[in-house]
């Protein structure tokens, strides 16, 4: 008997896989539908930033940063990811009303696959991130076995926002402009392009309260200084995650019962 | 363990007990913005909200095929929707155990810039199938939609009849426990549709139960082996098909030619009748009053479990003698039947003449467990198809009983211990 419910939460698992996957392969078609480049684009959009960036702050007001192309291009791919997913994921429930009428559909997977998403994106174009980094510092550590786990909790931290906003987008169209003018002070509360250790007097508590800030010193302390990353403040960004989420999750289900009604 | 023994056996089944669903009236000047909600949040009072479904108890059988019948607006596709997981109920609960097919807004789920074999699979995930079991498929679902010749080619060009033909292809092939119907059945050319038809019957005869919505009398008479009546959002009469039929279109019939509404004198009792709430029919025969008698001959509204229970019901036709039955039932609160009685079955010809008469039935014995109950009386035409007079669910009585216990029988019993050496 015990084998009949465990059969039945393998298939389970296995068709939220495939859920997952067939949605998320059907927004990839769906964005790089006749076009050439396809998920080219992915990579052209960050590098584009990174040029006005290096041009900006290479050349024009030149900030010191040692490898600064490395330094920038994974602020910009970092931050790609978490932006696109944030304001995606605000709309996956608005924009999706036939799958929310479907019996049986299960909603909350709506967030979790614009995470998924846009982390290929970003998964696409770690390659030529390493690749920078290589060419940049003539060296690879053996640090960048890390890189998955800073990813992991990236993914959990911009879920957890997700969830919250998905919801309160389906009652308040307000939160996606809302989120949008938050996301654009985020970006710049983020250390993307300068230097942390520059404005840590005046303003290292803003950063320091800032899970991404710590997410994106992770990175570059894998792919810059060729270390491990600060552990300790991974954990506490996953702890905080971990809380958001929850509360998120929360959110979510409570007002889940009302998608169908707003739609 | 326990649990899952019980869940195995009831895959399939569905039990609704008590369910509600309000929802807010809309009014134009909807808070879709936070300023507004911020504003509203002053005079929260302003939220008005009516009962889309109320009180709606009733059980499903694995394998049977219910029908739900109602007006515009009488609570069906709401209450389909809630059996499929869409939307919270308000109160009460849904038990639903198995996995759930829908044919409800069939092609809303394709997506146009798709070829026809993505959409197949697209489909076959979201309505529940994993990959695996989709590639399974394949060919049959093809062959089941004529669109071999079309499948790779973007759903954009498919005519309207071609996508319902995709859509409801991949929903009748993903083997669901219970399958619900929203009055699809009308797509595509005739031939496609005697197709989905027979389709449909096959996962009949595999045991799925069925939960149809239909406007269609003949469809629902051609299909069901149970009838639900909503009206208003609540159930009106829930039970075999041919019966239920005739109350729904006795309800309609009246609602087309309203006629006099005329309250029976309630005797003892306190029942409130109602025309198309409680009472249905057209009346040519009329049940004039209903007493709840104990062995004492003295009405009443509460007995012992085992007592004698004698209903008194008082008829009369209208015009001229016409032969009737007349049918006694007995249901607890959430709409399980008891027991279901009538003259017919019992051998006993009755013929409605225009001066009053009663009849009595009398229970020697009401082995019922303790708790509450409704008695339903109606007075049909010998073939069911006539409702002259139904009182739904009007008489309650309550039944006491010594020994606690969970069910609805108490039988005279008791426990025998024994040595054994």
């Amino acid at each position: 008997m015990g084998g009949w419910g465990n059969r039945l939460r393998v298939r389970q698992a296995i068709h939220l896989r495939d859920l997952l996957s067939e949605l998320i392969a059907r927004d990839f078609k769906l964005r790089y539908h006749r076009s050439y480049l396809g998920v080219g684009w992915s990579l052209l959009r960050p590098l584009s930033q990174l040029l006005v960036f290096l041009f900006l702050f290479g050349s024009v007001l030149p900030l010191g940063i040692p490898h600064y192309t490395t330094f920038l291009l994974s602020g910009v791919l970092v931050w790609a990811w978490f932006g696109s997913a944030v304001s995606g994921a605000s709309v996956s429930v608005t924009g999706n009303p036939e799958l929310v009428r479907r019996p049986g559909f299960p909603v909350q997977i709506l967030p979790v696959l614009i995470v998924v998403g846009e982390g290929i994106h970003f998964v696409v174009a770690l390659p030529l991130l390493i690749l920078v980094a290589w060419i940049d510092l003539g060296t690879i550590s053996l640090a960048i076995v890390a890189l998955p786990l800073v990813m992991l909790i990236q993914a959990v931290f911009t879920l957890s926002l997700s969830y919250v906003l998905a919801a309160t987008h389906v009652r308040f169209r307000d939160t996606q402009d809302a989120a949008n003018i938050a996301m654009m002070l985020a970006f710049y509360l983020t250390p993307v392009f300068y230097n942390p250790r520059l404005v840590a007097e005046r303003f290292g508590g803003v950063l320091w309260f800032n899970p991404m800030s710590h997410v994106l010193q992770a990175y570059r302390t894998i792919l810059i200084d060729g270390v491990f990353p600060d552990f300790v403040a991974l954990g506490v960004v996953l702890l905080v995650s971990m809380v958001v989420m929850v509360f998120g999750i929360w959110v979510f289900e409570r007002q889940s019962a009302g998608f169908v009604e707003e739609l | 363990m326990q649990a899952s023994i019980l869940k195995a056996r009831a895959r399939g089944s569905i039990s609704v007990i008590g369910l509600g669903k309000r929802f807010r009236i809309v009014s134009p000047d909807r808070q879709r913005t936070l300023k507004a909600a911020v504003v509203a949040r002053s005079h929260r009072q302003s939220d008005r909200y009516f009962w889309g479904l109320r009180d709606v108890s009733f059980r499903v059988g694995k394998g049977r095929t219910v029908g739900v019948v109602g007006r515009n607006g009488a609570g069906k596709s709401t209450l389909l929707r809630l059996i499929g997981g869409v939307g919270r109920p308000d109160e009460g609960t849904i038990e639903v155990h198995g996995r759930i097919g829908a044919l409800l807004e069939i092609s809303a789920g394709l997506t146009d810039d798709l070829s026809g074999r993505e959409n197949v699979f697209l489909l076959g995930v979201i309505a529940g199938m994993t990959r695996r079991e989709v590639e399974e498929r394949f060919e049959v679902i093809l062959g089941f939609s004529e669109l071999e010749e079309f499948i790779d080619r973007p759903v954009r060009t498919y005519s309207t009849g071609m996508k319902m033909r995709l859509a409801f292809a991949v929903a009748v092939h993903i083997d669901p426990d219970i399958l619900l119907v929203d009055e699809v059945l009308a797509v595509g050319d005739m031939t496609f549709q005697a197709k989905c038809f027979n389709r449909i019957r096959e996962i009949q005869r595999q045991g799925c139960t069925i939960f149809l919505v239909s406007h269609d009398i003949d469809q629902i008479r051609e299909w069901c082996d149970e009838v639900l009546f909503l009206k208003d959002g609540r159930v009106v009469a829930y039970g075999a098909t041919e019966k239920t039929l005739a109350l729904y279109a006795s309800a309609m019939e009246s609602l087309n030619a309203p006629t006099e509404i005329v309250l029976p004198r309630a005797e003892g009792a306190k029942p409130v009748l109602e025309q198309d709430r409680n009472r249905f029919g057209s009346r040519e025969v009329e049940i004039t009053s209903v007493s709840l008698l104990g062995s004492d001959e003295f009405a009443r509204e509460h007995f012992a479990a085992g007592e004698a229970l004698t209903i008194r019901i008082g008829y009369v036709a209208r015009a001229q003698a016409t032969v009737v039955r007349l049918q006694v039932a007995i249901y607890t609160p959430d709409g399980t039947l008891c027991l279901e009685v009538d003259t017919q079955a019992a051998g006993i010809p009755i013929e409605a003449l225009p001066t009053r008469q009663t009849i009595d039935v009398r229970f020697d014995r009401l082995d019922l467990a303790g708790g509450s109950y409704f008695a339903s009386i109606g007075i049909y035409s010998e073939d069911w198809r006539i409702v002259h007079d139904y009182h739904a669910d009007a008489y309650p009585f309550t039944i006491t009983s010594l020994f606690w216990g969970r069910g609805y029988l108490l039988p005279p019993m008791q426990w025998l211990k024994r040595e054994v050496s």
